[in-house]
């Protein structure tokens, strides 16, 4: 009897929540909110486990069908026709390859936390392991497959299209990561405004390396004496010119590595080298001449945007060709660019190869059916086609010369499949090129491979599990000079000292040596 | 056992309230361990192979290790000495104040702050501070005739400027719970009071500040339990992760984000946190059996 | 002599109240003229409060999206009401029972509370539990429980409240008149505490308000479920991140990077709604709490 009360009381107060709900929500999703609790939870978890059967029903329909789940990266568009580009899409590999694809859609930003996140739990199958962590450290957490059986049995179309360079996904004995194809070398290069340039009689050929760049920027802030000629200074690309491998570490870890030009398997601490005092005085030179925009270092916006809205002259990036850098932004920026080169190399390196890995998660239950798929997408030029640019007719339409561009009344930003991804997906190279890229477009990045320099350490990937702690500090103490010492806003001179002090106090040492001792191995293995 | 029978009733009450808890915040303890582990995906938390302390060694092996503790530690306790000053002033401001159109637009607007990112806050202090097109340069330096300065690589005004900013976030936020307790006090006291001859002040001194102890000592000794913790937008975002001001802004959690923002290492992640936990724990322990000692009511538990 | 000091306290605590809302407003100000600057003017003079050259670019992007800022703002107030009012009547039915000195096991279950506010598991165990336990994942609950349900923070603020602004003879004055606790709780203790129960719905619904993170980790595939920061925020983060990698090799042409001005409008889009909502939101819940309480 009196449980019956309190049971009513309790009832009530839950009644005057709904009350306020009702009152504010104006009805929205009120039904969802009466039912308090875990209770309630677990009803919804009915509903999706029913969704979930029946679309699984319609899979098994023709037999023996795997269903995979593929993460897509979006940009700033949300694809809103994803469903129709993944219908089409299984259409063809339910019936080739019996596997059922689904697109999953995660944006730029969160891609590694959501990411991360899946892999626990075996929420994706297939995935591109860019913007994370390096793959190595995926591959030493357990969280890829290893895929040397996967590839002898399903990926032979993977092995042709990759030859040797496959070789930069393996860690330790087994290949974990497959580099989509790509023009796998770069060099350090600048992008120009090019109306300045053609005005004051510039040409890209005027410039070789920074001591060039420095003549051509003065020219330019003598004629235009408010116009900024560099953009940020925290975006690392200063090292370009430098040609330093940081074997297979990527990103920020550039504790040690060989300087290419030497052609030597010695690793040496970058921070030491004479190439990198020579690049800081040609940086700390721009900056006292007043060629930086104002306050480089806390700029909120990219370098492209500098250029775009004609607030500085140039900026610093990499290509496998100077005059393709230029062309590929020029789009985005609405503007007439010049390449030009700053060193006069291509050098391919692990991570030059490795930026973009395909990687199948160990948790996955359809490993073989993944790469299945990813074996048709390397190999299929119809499937390259329909997921770098969507439909032919619907999201673009093919041009005499063999290119493609949007669908009438489409653009960049109304199309319904992002065409700006392309190059997430393992082989773009098979796909129709975009205007206004030539058509030959893609065999030009084919042929760069092939003239391409390689290091020495080619393939080598460094496990960084002893030196963990080391990294960390470092990182922390380069996070504090760099910048400062790049753009000369101090005492370079004192802070240079100080900095390659603190290195050796925090132990860039060890990790040299470790990284000394992992490369011989892996040379004397080899050969 | 019939004084028991009349407590039935809140027991069956909380229920709902403590199974909620044990389940969002007990269960996913068992992740703790992964403090001592290395993480394998494929594994589980619970199969993963242990590797004893080696976690931790990484927040030891850097000349700043002492720094790192000294600025968490001491920016936290200067910002609850301030927050928790601003916060009653600005509550018995608003009790004060008889124009009932200020003292609602009041409480709404002292609420804005908290309600923007630490990102979007970066960019207003960078519109305050930048070097050449900041307003504080600009607008107030200037016109003074005083030399600009150059806010983002001088280390020895940002404990000021990090504080200010962040007690101009919360203060509006803290604020609501004094308030809330001053105008839930018993009305009569202070009419008793005001008929005494009482004066303004003599009433906040004797009446409202005494009744506030608790409250104040219930929030310094939650906030205590997060003194080795910091806000990681306050000190990575709002300085711009300038480098020269290193030696000011960086805290524990800035030095494990910038270590592992690339190596997705959840052993050391985890090991960080543990750690930031038993000392906070140890810390409020302590200060909790203080409490109880001078004032066994105030304690929290 | 008295009334007039008074009078004067009264009037110079007002003054004070209206400078520190200027204070609180004058960014979101910033912010609004950022947001209506053109790009080349922000880049080269950065913002001010009196932009060389408007442009309304920032404004124009996202009209284009408006339907999904609608939708969103839908959720986000569906997400917060649902939350609050769950959360409050949890909160209340905890914290009320805790302020009672003479509850055996008191302390100890004070203390259960305190410890979920010091110790946390980290992201991925939670993950892994309201995934593959509750299977919340893709549902609107997924906006409601995970992290931000229950506070500990908010029980114990509203525990101290009960027990010092309560009085004691209230509550033995009632008993001796034979109320049942549940009646003593309904007809006596809400209505005497209002302002506790307005405060802590007020610190959830800005907690549901600005949260962006269930959205992120548990709505995968439902981004029809996003709410506005969820939209808000992967604005924000992506034009950030875009704009820092857009001269990266490994991105190729026809990518939109938003300006800064855009990510000012965002934030502006993002704080205003609540400034309108808040004073209704105050008012009505209190008193949705209070009617329903004495109703029963």
């Amino acid at each position: 009897m009196k449980k019956n009360m309190i049971c009513k009381k309790i009832a009530s107060v839950i009644l005057a929540g709904a009350i306020v709900l009702c009152a504010t929500a104006c009805g929205t999703g009120a039904a969802e909110g009466t039912p308090a609790d875990e209770g309630a939870a677990k009803q919804e978890q009915g509903q999706a486990s029913e969704e979930k059967e029946e679309k699984e029903e319609k899979g098994q329909a023709p037999g023996e069908i795997e269903k995979i789940v593929v993460p897509y990266m979006l940009t700033m568009n949300a694809a809103e026709e994803r469903d129709k580009v993944q219908d089409a899409i299984n259409e063809m590999t339910k019936e080739k390859l019996g596997v059922e694809v689904e697109l999953l859609c995660i944006d730029f930003a969160s891609w590694s936390d959501q990411l991360n996140l899946l892999l626990t739990d075996g929420g994706v199958d297939l995935f591109n392991c860019c913007f994370m962590s390096p793959m190595s450290s995926y591959a030493d957490s357990g969280a890829v497959a290893e895929l040397d059986g996967l590839l002898d049995e399903y990926g032979q179309g993977i092995k042709d299209c990759l030859g040797d360079y496959i070789e930069s996904g393996r860690v330790g004995g087994s290949i974990y990561g497959l580099p989509k194809v790509d023009a796998y070398s770069n060099r350090p290069c600048v992008v120009m405004d090019a109306e300045i340039c053609d005005e004051l009689g510039i040409t890209p050929d005027d410039i070789h390396n920074f001591s060039d760049l420095t003549n051509v920027a003065l020219k330019v802030k003598e004629a235009y004496p408010e116009l900024a000629i560099f953009p940020t200074g925290t975006n690392g690309d200063f090292l370009g010119p430098i040609g330093f491998d940081p074997l297979g570490t990527g990103g920020n870890n550039i504790f040690g590595g060989l300087i290419l030009a030497d052609n030597n398997l010695k690793v040496v601490n970058v921070f030491e080298t004479e190439q990198f005092e020579e690049m800081i005085s040609y940086t700390n030179e721009w900056m006292e001449r007043g060629l930086f925009v104002n306050d480089p270092m806390n700029s909120q916006d990219g370098a492209v945007a500098y250029l775009s809205n004609k607030q500085s002259f140039c900026y610093l990036g990499g290509g496998f060709d100077p005059a393709v850098a230029a062309q590929v932004q020029e789009n985005n920026c609405g503007m007439r660019l010049y390449g030009a080169e700053l060193a006069s190399v291509n050098y391919a390196t692990t991570d030059s190869v490795s930026g973009m890995m395909w990687c199948i998660s160990s948790l996955s239950e359809h490993k073989e059916a993944a790469m299945k798929f990813l074996n048709a997408l390397y190999t299929d030029a119809d499937l390259a086609n329909l997921v770098c640019s969507g439909m032919e007719g619907v999201h673009y339409v093919k041009n005499d010369d063999g290119t493609v561009n949007f669908a009438e009344g489409l653009d960049a930003f109304t199309t319904g499949w992002p065409s700006g991804m392309g190059t997430f997906w393992p082989n773009i190279t098979i796909t129709y090129p975009w205007e206004p890229n030539k058509s030959d477009y893609y065999e030009s990045w084919i042929a760069s491979n092939e003239n391409a320099t390689l290091s020495p350490a080619m393939g080598f990937t460094f496990d960084p599990s002893n030196v963990t702690d080391e990294i960390t500090a470092c990182t922390n103490v380069v996070s504090q000079y760099y910048n400062t010492i790049v753009l000369g806003l101090d005492d370079t001179q004192t802070l240079l000292s100080q900095f390659r002090k603190e290195l050796h106090d925090v132990g860039i040492d060890a990790i040299i040596e470790e990284k000394q001792a992992q490369l011989d191995a892996w040379a004397a293995n080899k050969q | 056992m019939r004084k028991l029978k009349r407590f039935i009733p809140f027991y069956i009450m909380m229920i709902p309230g403590l199974t909620y808890l044990f389940i969002n915040n007990y269960i996913p303890l068992t992740g703790l361990q992964l403090a001592f582990k290395k993480f394998k995906y494929n594994e589980g938390i619970f199969n993963s192979p242990w590797v004893g302390m080696k976690n931790f060694s990484f927040l030891f092996k850097t000349n700043d290790a002492w720094v790192l503790f000294r600025n968490t530690l001491g920016y936290n306790l200067l910002f609850l000495v301030i927050n928790t000053v601003l916060a009653i002033a600005v509550a018995i401001l608003l009790n004060e104040v008889r124009s009932a159109f200020v003292r609602k637009m009041s409480q709404t607007v002292v609420l804005i702050p908290f309600l923007l990112s630490y990102v979007v806050i970066s960019y207003i202090v960078y519109a305050l501070l930048g070097q050449s097109g900041g307003m504080v340069n600009n607008s107030i330096l200037k016109p003074l005739g005083m030399e600009p300065v150059s806010w983002y690589t001088k280390p020895k005004y940002w404990p000021l400027i990090l504080t200010l900013v962040q007690a101009w976030k919360a203060f509006g936020y803290n604020s609501i719970i004094y308030y809330a307790t001053i105008i839930g006090f018993d009305k009569s006291l202070y009419e008793a009071a005001a008929v005494d001859g009482a004066g303004v002040w003599k009433r906040i001194w004797f009446i409202t500040m005494p009744m506030l102890k608790a409250t104040v000592i219930t929030l310094t000794l939650m906030s205590i339990g997060r003194m080795f913790y910091s806000d990681f937008g306050l000190f990575y975002q709002v300085p711009m992760n300038s480098g020269m001001l290193q030696k000011a802004t960086t805290t524990i959690d800035t030095y494990v984000y910038r270590g592992l923002m690339e190596s997705n290492d959840i052993g050391r992640a985890a090991a960080a946190g543990f750690l930031q936990s038993i000392l906070g724990f140890v810390t409020v322990l302590t200060a909790n059996t203080v409490v109880r000692k001078i004032e066994s009511e105030n304690a929290l538990f | 002599m008295n009334m007039k000091s008074e009078r004067g306290f009264s009037n110079g605590a007002a003054v004070i109240m209206v400078l520190l809302a200027f204070i609180c407003i004058f960014p979101v100000l910033l912010l609004f003229m950022s947001s209506i600057t053109s790009e080349a003017s922000l880049l080269k003079n950065g913002y001010s409060v009196f932009p060389e050259e408007f442009g309304f670019d920032a404004y124009r992007y996202l009209w284009m999206s408006r339907e999904k800022i609608l939708r969103a703002y839908g959720m986000t107030i569906a997400q917060t009401s649902v939350g609050t009012s769950l959360s409050v009547v949890v909160t209340t039915l905890l914290a009320y029972p805790l302020s009672r000195k003479d509850l055996p096991g008191r302390n100890v279950i004070a203390f259960y509370i305190f410890f979920t506010m010091l110790f946390s598991g980290g992201m991925i165990p939670s993950y892994m539990m309201w995934t593959q336990m509750f299977h919340i994942k893709d549902t609107f609950f997924a906006l409601i429980f995970p992290s931000l349900f229950l506070s500990g923070f908010a029980v114990i603020m509203m525990r101290t409240y009960f027990s010092t602004n309560i009085p004691d003879n209230v509550l033995e004055a009632a008993k001796i008149d034979g109320a049942s606790e549940v009646k003593i709780l309904l007809r006596i203790v809400l209505p005497m505490s209002k302002p506790i129960l307005s405060t802590v719905g007020l610190m959830t619904a800005l907690a549901y308000w600005n949260d962006w993170m269930n959205g992120l980790y548990y709505l995968t595939k439902r981004t029809d479920l996003y709410t506005i920061q969820n939209l808000l925020n992967r604005l924000i983060t992506s034009a950030d991140f875009l704009s820092n990698n857009q001269a990266n090799s490994l991105l190729a042409a026809n990518i939109q990077v938003p300006s800064v001005g855009v990510r000012m409008a965002v934030a502006v889009i993002a704080i205003l709604p609540i400034l309108v909502i808040y004073p209704f939101f105050q008012k009505g819940f209190v008193k949705g709490i209070v009617i329903g309480g004495v109703k029963g």
